[in-house]
């Protein structure tokens, strides 16, 4: 949030926003009517959160438009979900979630309240760097190790923060023919913390690992993304050990459905270029967190929620 | 001594209140059981934390009364029509004042509009000057001065121009300095 | 890196970080400047009639949010200023329990006992002069025991419980806490599990929000800051509104006697009333070690303790010194050991460690729990210096109430004359807005007031409201600990009777219950 001491209230100020916005070269670029609500999923205080929040803050300095966030949160993102899609879709009321809210998510719940189309995707703004993680002091060094371990007997107590997450370790017990004893958290923060207490063995965190990885102290067994993680080039990925699906995640920003092609257009622009410009703070937040930023729009984007539904059918029916 | 009827009271409302939730509302409004088997693993459903408490409720509840029964205390001031009154009129005066707090903005601007205004929605103008301040200010004004009116039992001309200033106090406090926050009503809008 | 380093690390990050101007060249960081606030506000706050550390703190925190963020930067800066605040406004408490007979919490009651027939033999000056050396000496004393203990007891803790006995832990808690405080240990009981049950509507791990009525206002939960600050207090706004509604009178009826003999405080006061400050700082620092009992019970034992050891001219409750040093002693020095349980489990035990756990969780970078006193090797753990810093804070606190606290404190006398029926509704609007700053909407106004109307009705009713805002807050963590334990243990049903430190807090807890029903021989509160 931005601290201004010394503002003036008055239509002076008002008017010299106008004259910036006037004084822009681009004067056809699509403008919010009014200040924009966006809803972050997240709990408050957290790195997606903090994400959420540098970017409106980095919107407000770059573009002069007025950004009013609130943490809706709960239920894997479902309660934003459904509250966002009851809003006018004027462009002015927006919200930011991961792609699992809009895929896994819906079909793993009974009655999830909301679908996919009841909402325009806008833009992908970063990505996980999704990995089972185990402290380096337990002597692993790649899932295989963790494998026999379970294999010679031993209880493996396995953290992870979501049902699809959960499952997908049961992917992994169901291919090697063992069993973990999985422990849901609220959140990686969670799972990290009771991975270096030992209060489970391992489990699924995503980025925030990168720092211990890179100082020794964690290791990263597996990548749960398509590719290697950043950070562990050496741990294989899920689809290298023959399961043909990926644990990653990204943020996704979204609006009710049938917001105006040009607003569409317009926020996807804007959030485009102030992740994209090394200046602001939020793209320097989401490089430092989570590895740079990772922008998909229009049409690709409507391709990979459709994608994302597809490939959790078939997770759900395999682990069923 | 009998035994103080307001215990035994809040004893029997805990009681049903009890009985009724784990007769009906558990089971209606909670999606899994209290324990839940779902390939070949065992979790804790959602229903059992619920469950335990409201167990709990009903067995305290009984030795609540119980304790009651047997060995009386005074209760100091239990609430009685005096209370009620009270309660009902500063529930009007609050009332009252967050219903000015939601409705005066969008109403004025209704209205400056049907007058031939063209100044846009109240969702477009909600941060914008004056018309953001005109619910907080009126319905905030009017909450203060009522309560206070009703605790003083009189309205007095000091007691309102504590109110309106208290008012305007606030409402500079936090929108002045912070961006980008929003006073009530301008969230929902 | 030892714990030493740390410490070094925690003081240098209170002193030099983000400095805002300089004095002789030395920074002063904006953490300092907010400590000194925020302990002047809170002793502005304590003398304030009918408010107290628990409003102030509970209004201030989203403001502070507001400033500073949600980033670990902002921890330091935030809880200086509720530590401030939380020291201030106990010495600060004292004012108008010794001038005017009117406690502004529940702590100073008994301050009240002794203070104020001082007041009327013309010692007010004194008495404010001993409550001061008296709250001050205890608050240091039990800042001592926590900046050398803490560490080592969340060791302890680390290394002996896992996810079965840190359940069973909070059913302890809970029980301590329902047990003790309020006027029957059923009420608490009762308190604590509405709470409880207040924090399962729409929390959970099904996609449907549980209890929710399929509102989809309810599926996120009742609004913690809501919940906290509608029982805390808007209920205690209205049972004050009702009662001056009731009494019709004028405020500026009461007025202090003027002053006469000496008021100064002598050494040979201070050798009169050092037995009693000694035994009630141990009393307070113990009781506030143990997670989840009050102050107000600190207050009371230190009293009791004191009224068996007197043997003066001047009875307890007459208007003795001893009396006023006893209280105000053993309540100022549950606050720092009080943080003991608060950092290294997350269980809070009164009302202002409570708006410490509300910052914790909304600021990001400092989760209280074992792991802020866990060593890494070659690495820093940037919770423990935080957690230093923050004990840094308090010294400095202390410090503050040593030099500038008493002089400003009797200065105080003077917001005793606000009137208080003005005062409330004020309060209460400022209250709304910061809930609402916080959560854009006006259904969090709604449930605020609704649990507004609950704290009042708990008050009419002489419930604890206490052990109803400590078991909304815990009641989650208790579940997610009982699901992992269940789940850690491969689907145990018997999880919570697996190790014997798990079996011994249950025991205890059980034991707890009964023996304070039994007798309800406590000292008897109102």
């Amino acid at each position: 949030m931005t601290f201004k001491p010394l503002r003036i209230i008055s239509a002076a100020a008002a008017a010299t926003a106008a004259l910036a916005i006037a004084a822009s070269p681009s004067v056809a670029e699509w403008k919010p009517s009014g200040p924009i609500n966006l809803m972050i999923a997240f709990r408050a205080g957290g790195g997606a959160d903090t994400q959420a929040r540098l970017m409106a803050a980095s919107l407000e300095k770059g573009k002069g438009w007025k950004i009013i966030p609130q943490n809706v949160t709960g239920k894997g993102g479902a309660v934003m979900a459904r509250k966002l899609k009851s809003q006018p879709n004027d462009g002015l009321t927006i919200g930011i979630a991961v792609t699992e809210t809009f895929g896994y998510n819906i079909l793993a719940s009974k009655k999830a309240g909301y679908s996919v189309s009841d909402f325009t995707y806008i833009t992908t703004t970063a990505g996980s760097q999704m990995g089972i993680v185990a402290k380096t002091s337990r002597g692993w060094k790649s899932i295989h190790d963790l494998v026999e371990a379970a294999k010679g007997g031993a209880k493996i107590k396995f953290g992870a923060m979501s049902p699809k997450l959960a499952d997908l370790a049961y992917t992994v017990e169901q291919k090697f023919g063992i069993k973990l004893n999985t422990v849901m958290f609220k959140g990686g923060r969670g799972v990290l913390n009771a991975i270096t207490a030992g209060d489970v063995d391992a489990g699924w965190v995503a980025g925030i690992q990168g720092k211990g990885v890179r100082s020794g102290d964690l290791v990263n067994l597996l990548s749960g993304e398509t590719g290697r993680l950043k950070v562990s080039p050496d741990a294989p990925t899920l689809n290298e050990l023959g399961i043909p699906y990926d644990a990653g995640a990204k943020f996704v920003i979204v609006a009710p459905k049938g917001i105006p092609a040009d607003a569409r257009k317009g926020l996807a622009d804007a959030i485009g270029s102030i992740l994209k410009d090394k200046s602001t703070k939020a793209a320097q937040f989401v490089t430092r967190a989570f590895g740079g930023p990772l922008l998909i729009s229009g049409a690709a984007l409507d391709k990979l929620v459709a994608d994302g539904i597809a490939s959790s059918k078939q997770l759900m029916e395999a682990t069923q | 001594m009998r035994a103080n009827p307001w215990s035994l009271g809040v004893a029997a409302v805990v009681a049903a209140f009890a009985l009724a939730t784990l007769a009906f509302w558990i089971p209606a409004d909670i999606e899994s059981g209290v324990v839940e088997t779902f390939r070949r693993r065992t979790t804790i459903g959602d229903a059992l934390a619920p469950t335990v408490v409201t167990v709990c409720m009903l067995a305290v509840a009984g030795l609540f009364a119980a304790t009651e029964l047997l060995r009386p205390r005074r209760e100091s001031a239990p609430p009685d029509r005096q209370s009620l009154i009270f309660v009902v009129r500063v529930a009007a005066a609050i009332a009252l004042g967050l219903a000015l707090m939601v409705y005066t903005g969008p109403l004025t601007v209704d209205a400056i509009n049907a007058a031939g205004g063209e100044i846009g929605s109240y969702r477009q103008l909600r941060d914008t000057f004056p018309y953001k301040y005109l619910g907080y200010l009126i319905g905030g004004t009017v909450m203060v001065g009522g309560i206070v009116a009703v605790v003083e039992q009189r309205l007095t001309r000091s007691a309102a121009a504590a109110a309106v200033l208290a008012t305007f106090i606030l409402m500079a406090m936090y929108d002045l300095p912070f961006d980008d926050i929003l006073l009530p009503p301008n969230g929902d809008q | 890196m030892g714990i030493l380093d740390h410490v070094w690390l925690g003081v240098v990050a209170v002193f030099t970080e983000a400095p805002i101007a300089s004095v002789f060249g030395l920074p002063i960081s904006i953490t300092v400047v907010m400590v000194v606030l925020g302990f002047l506000g809170g002793i502005v706050v304590g003398a304030a009639p009918g408010l107290g550390g628990p409003f102030a703190m509970a209004i201030s925190l989203p403001i502070l949010i507001t400033i500073f963020g949600f980033n670990p930067d902002a921890l330091l800066p935030v809880l200086g200023f509720m530590i401030g605040i939380m020291k201030g406004a106990t010495v600060g408490g004292a004012v108008p329990a010794i001038l005017f007979n009117t406690p502004g919490t529940p702590d100073s009651l008994m301050t009240t006992l002794d203070g104020f027939p001082m007041t009327k033999k013309g010692e007010a000056g004194k008495a404010l002069r001993v409550a001061h050396f008296s709250s001050a000496s205890g608050d240091t004393f039990s800042d001592l025991v926590l900046f050398t203990c803490a560490p080592f007891l969340a060791i302890a803790v680390e290394a002996y419980l896992d996810f079965p006995e840190k359940a069973a832990l909070i059913v302890l808690s809970l029980a301590f806490i329902s047990a003790v405080v309020g006027d029957s240990v059923w009420k608490g009981l009762l308190s604590a599990l509405f709470g409880m049950f207040f924090a399962y509507i729409g929390t959970g791990e099904d996609n449907h929000p549980r209890l929710s009525f399929g509102s989809d206002a309810l599926a996120s939960g009742l609004p913690l800051i809501g919940v906290v600050l509608g029982v805390l207090i808007l209920g205690e706004v209205f049972k004050a509104l009702e009662d001056m509604w009731r009494e019709k009178r004028a405020t500026d009826a009461i007025a202090a006697p003027p002053e006469s003999g000496d008021n100064r405080l002598r050494l040979r006061d201070i050798r009169r009333i050092a037995p009693f400050v000694g035994l009630s700082a141990f009393i307070g620092t113990m009781i506030g070690a143990l997670p989840g009992i009050g102050s107000t019970l600190a207050a009371t034992l230190g009293y009791a303790t004191g009224r068996k050891l007197h043997k003066g001219d001047v009875p307890f409750g007459e208007g003795t010194p001893e009396g006023v040093a006893a209280t105000e002693a053993a309540n100022s020095a549950v606050s720092g050991a009080n943080l003991i349980p608060v950092l290294s489990l997350g269980i809070p035990g009164n009302v202002a460690a409570v708006f410490i756990i509300l910052a914790t969780e909304t600021i990001s970078g400092f989760n209280p729990g074992p792991a802020v006193f866990r060593l890494v090797p070659d690495q820093i753990n940037s919770e423990m210096v935080i957690a230093f810093g923050l004990f840094t804070a308090m010294v400095f606190a202390n410090l503050l109430n040593w030099t500038i606290g008493g002089v400003f404190m009797r200065s105080m006398g003077v917001m005793v004359r606000i009137p208080k029926q003005r005062l409330l509704p004020i309060v209460l609007l400022l209250t709304l807005t910061a809930i609402y700053v916080q959560r854009p909407e006006m259904l969090a106004i709604y449930i605020a007031l609704f649990f507004g109307f609950v704290g009042y009705l708990m008050r009419k009713l002489n419930f604890s409201v206490l052990p109803f805002v400590i078991g909304f807050i815990l009641a989650n963590n208790l579940e997610e600990a009982v699901r992992q334990a269940f789940s850690a243990t491969g689907s145990d049903p018997w999880f919570l009777l697996s190790s014997p430190i798990s079996i011994a807090f249950m025991l205890l807890a059980a034991l707890v219950v009964v023996f304070f029903s039994r007798g309800s021989g406590k000292p008897s509160r109102r």
